[in-house]
């Protein structure tokens, strides 16, 4: 039946179609089996392709000044790998401070809005009507909250860590990162809350408007409902490490769909940035790649220097204070061992009247330093 | 014989080229914050600019080349402008600290502030320049430089605890202060791999028409004058951890610094103290302002020299001149000579790939250097030291800027 001709002319499934067909079925279940049995070292293998992908650009441009890609790769890993254990191992400390900071505070962050809002039995839009008024206050003041909202959030570094994983959410990520923030901004007070809110929005719009578009602008281009799709199956088979390859992973699939299928299937022209990339390379001079390289890297850089900014920012005011008094004892001392020189005649009374002034003028400065602080 | 006597004059002019303001700074600031605990940092960056000058000697002596004409003939002149505009850059804020370190010196011996001592500073240097008079000039800085040694003095008299600077040789994870301790090591580096070092050895390797009979000579000088010099920055580092760090003093302006040589040695201290600060500020200034004009006349191709009329290389005569002018009207402004300092050894640090890597080429490049090539010990030791303090001062110039 199944190899008999049909009286129309349309030809029927062949068997060797059919068997065909049910090896594959089998072959792609047993393949999925497969893969389901040893998604660890899938993963751990999806994590090795990326971060080589991610690092064979270093090795290119080594390679353009004649150097091996073997001798390359050598030298850009354990680069690598320094960059990473020196952030770790200065940002661990204050990390971990702050996150026991966090863990403490959070609750009684969220008991002084539950009380904050009970007091008033209000909604939120009378909330923020209560606040406003507070906005105006003189100039000065203003300008030093806005000063202290960006340097002087409680557990700055923890939350900043909770930003870049809930970073990884789509649409409801960068929402969500923001409510443990306000709830501690509410530990200072409901306009610190109001700050650090508005906060978040302009830096959320300057991220989605100017660095994303400006890092991405030779990445892939992946359709939103996708992108929120693979994040779910890769969180689901792969927990949350597959959630941070999910994007990446992603771009990296459709790069040979676009290619293989979109383009010498269907026909239709699409851009490939690796490809376009590497054609646009071709028409350049040695010296143009190089700038090339120089702007990638200028970009690497910066956003390296974006990411230690909050970190550097936050040391916590306690840290400073625990500075400003070192800086008054060594001032101290300073004036003391001049006056045991002077007195001895191993300095001269100049030197002695240039050394006491400069204390004198450290000393106040730390005092205007520490009162600063302390408001 | 007169080989000899160039060598031991070269020596001399290692030891006294090694310290001036950035290896002084560094030194008393990381010996008075952490004690004897960044003597490794010293050590690390002694190796490496030992290796470094030994390189830049043996390309002169070999291949006739200068260090900038090398690399433009080499990597073509759009990739030689990365490195010269590093160098440069670098070179001008070491310069201006440099000219900063002797104002300073000045106003601790009479006690008018700095910045009226910058304009007469810079015109000093510049007037020895312009009046060609640099070989004597060095020479005697150089022989006068020798007074650094009082720091080794007042290190003995201290009783410093030799045991303790042997067993910090060792690099070791810091107590407290990780972000200013990464930060202070890396300056430390960079104070001591200086381009201009080699930059400026290099040139004067050509101007004195060395060949390859000098190759012993420059490895002597390399390895003995960098290593003086760099047990010279530990003495002032052990000084300081001696008398400051013991006091909880931490340096946070050079008026605190003439302390560690009086407090052991009494009023000749503190007379040494600021001779040794102006003599080695004051030859490095000179040093340092030549460097830039060798680096950009010989990059461009323009006639250069030291012993040349003005008239003779007027191009080259205007470099030097902007440059001096430049770093005197920015100590003038008021800016604060030991941050100054202490940033542009960190910016050193962070430029050294830049200003390494593509020397590390040419001497591996057997069309250059022929058989003489490097030893992949060197190789190893350079690359590394350069790429690791670029990494560390990646991550630690932004955390010390903006964390405190």
């Amino acid at each position: 039946m199944a190899n008999a001709s049909q009286p129309n002319g349309v030809t029927g499934w062949p068997t060797r179609g059919i068997l065909r067909t049910l090896a594959l079925i089998a072959g792609f279940y047993l393949i999925l089996q497969l893969l389901w049995v040893g998604r660890p070292v899938v993963l751990l293998s999806l994590l090795g392709v990326l971060f080589g992908l991610a690092l064979s650009a270093g090795v290119d441009w080594l390679e353009r000044w004649r150097m091996a890609r073997a001798v390359g790769a050598v030298l850009i890993v354990p680069a690598f790998l320094g960059v990473l254990v020196g952030i770790g191992a200065l940002t661990a400390p204050s990390i971990t401070s702050q996150l026991r900071e966090f863990k403490t505070q959070l609750p009684e962050a969220i008991g002084k809005i539950q009380r904050w809002v009970h007091e008033r039995q209000q909604g939120v839009t009378q909330v923020l009507k209560q606040v406003a008024p507070a906005d105006t206050a003189p100039a000065d003041q203003t300008g030093e909250e806005g000063k202290l909202l960006i340097l002087d959030v409680k557990a700055a570094i923890a939350l900043g860590i909770i930003a870049g994983i809930l970073e990884f959410i789509p649409i409801a990520g960068p929402i969500l990162s923001s409510v443990p923030a306000i709830a501690m901004g509410f530990l200072d007070g409901p306009k610190k809350a109001v700050y650090i809110g508005l906060a978040y929005v302009v830096i959320q719009q300057l991220e989605a408007n100017l660095l994303y578009p400006l890092i991405m602008k030779k990445g892939v281009e992946l359709p939103p409902v996708l992108t929120i799709v693979a994040q779910g199956v890769m969180s689901i088979v792969f927990g949350f490490l597959g959630l941070l390859v999910a994007v990446p992973m992603l771009a990296a699939a459709t790069v040979p769909i676009k290619m293989l299928y979109v383009r010498d299937v269907v026909g239709d022209p699409v851009r490939v940035p690796g490809e376009e990339a590497k054609n646009v390379e071709k028409r350049r001079s040695r010296a143009d790649r190089g700038d090339a390289d120089g702007g990638t890297a200028g970009k690497g850089l910066a956003v390296l220097l974006m990411a230690l900014v909050p970190v550097a920012a936050c040391s916590s005011r306690q840290q400073k204070l625990q500075e400003l008094n070192r800086t008054a004892h060594s001032w101290e001392a300073t004036a003391r061992l001049t006056k045991e020189l002077w007195e001895k005649g191993a300095v001269s009374a100049g030197y002695a009247q240039q050394t006491i002034a400069a204390t004198a003028g450290e000393l106040e400065k730390t005092r205007r330093r520490s009162e600063k602080l302390s408001q | 014989m007169s080989k000899l006597l160039e060598m031991a004059l070269g020596l001399v002019t290692g030891i006294g080229g090694f310290l001036e303001a950035g290896s002084l700074a560094t030194a008393a600031q990381a010996g008075a914050a952490f004690g004897f605990q960044l003597v490794w940092a010293i050590a690390l960056g002694t190796v490496c600019i030992a290796f470094l000058v030994e390189m830049g000697g043996r390309l002169a002596a070999v291949s006739k080349h200068t260090l900038p004409d090398a690399m433009r003939e080499r990597f073509g002149i759009r990739f030689f402008t990365v490195p010269l505009i590093a160098v440069v850059l670098v070179s001008f804020l070491v310069l201006a600290a440099e000219i900063g370190g002797v104002s300073l010196a000045l106003q601790l011996a009479t006690g008018v502030r700095f910045q009226w001592w910058a304009p007469v500073v810079a015109l000093a240097v510049w007037l020895l320049l312009w009046a060609h008079n640099f070989n004597l000039v060095e020479k005697g800085a150089a022989l006068l430089g020798l007074v650094t040694f009082v720091f080794v003095v007042g290190a003995f008299k201290l009783e410093v605890p030799l045991h303790e600077v042997g067993a910090n040789l060792l690099p070791s994870l810091p107590r407290q202060d990780s972000a200013q301790y990464w930060f202070m090591a890396v300056s430390i580096i960079g104070a001591s791999v200086s381009p201009y070092l080699f930059y400026f050895y290099s040139a004067g390797a050509i101007e004195d028409e060395w060949d390859e009979s000098y190759l012993g000579a420059n490895r002597v000088i390399a390895g003995l004058g960098m290593g003086f010099g760099g047990s010279i920055a530990v003495a002032v580092l052990a000084g300081a951890a001696m008398v400051l760090h013991s006091r909880g003093i931490q340096v946070d302006r050079y008026e605190q610094m003439p302390l560690l040589l009086a407090a052991p040695l009494g009023r000749w201290g503190f007379i040494l103290f600021v001779a040794a600060l102006g003599i080695a500020c004051f030859g490095a200034a000179l040093e340092i302002a030549l460097t830039i004009a060798y680096l950009v006349a010989q990059g461009f191709g323009w006639k250069w020299g030291e012993n040349l009329r003005p008239r003779e290389a007027a191009r080259f005569s205007l470099v030097y001149t902007i440059a001096i002018l430049l770093a005197g009207l920015l100590i003038f402004t008021g800016i604060d000579p030991l941050k100054l300092t202490i940033f542009s050894m960190a910016l050193t640090a962070l430029s050294l790939p830049v200003t390494v890597v593509p020397l590390l080429i040419l001497m591996n490049d057997p069309e250059y250097v022929g058989e003489n090539r490097n030893h992949w010990i060197a190789n190893a030791a350079v690359f590394s030291i350069s790429v690791l303090a670029c990494i560390v001062a990646i991550v630690a110039i932004p955390l010390q800027i903006l964390g405190s």
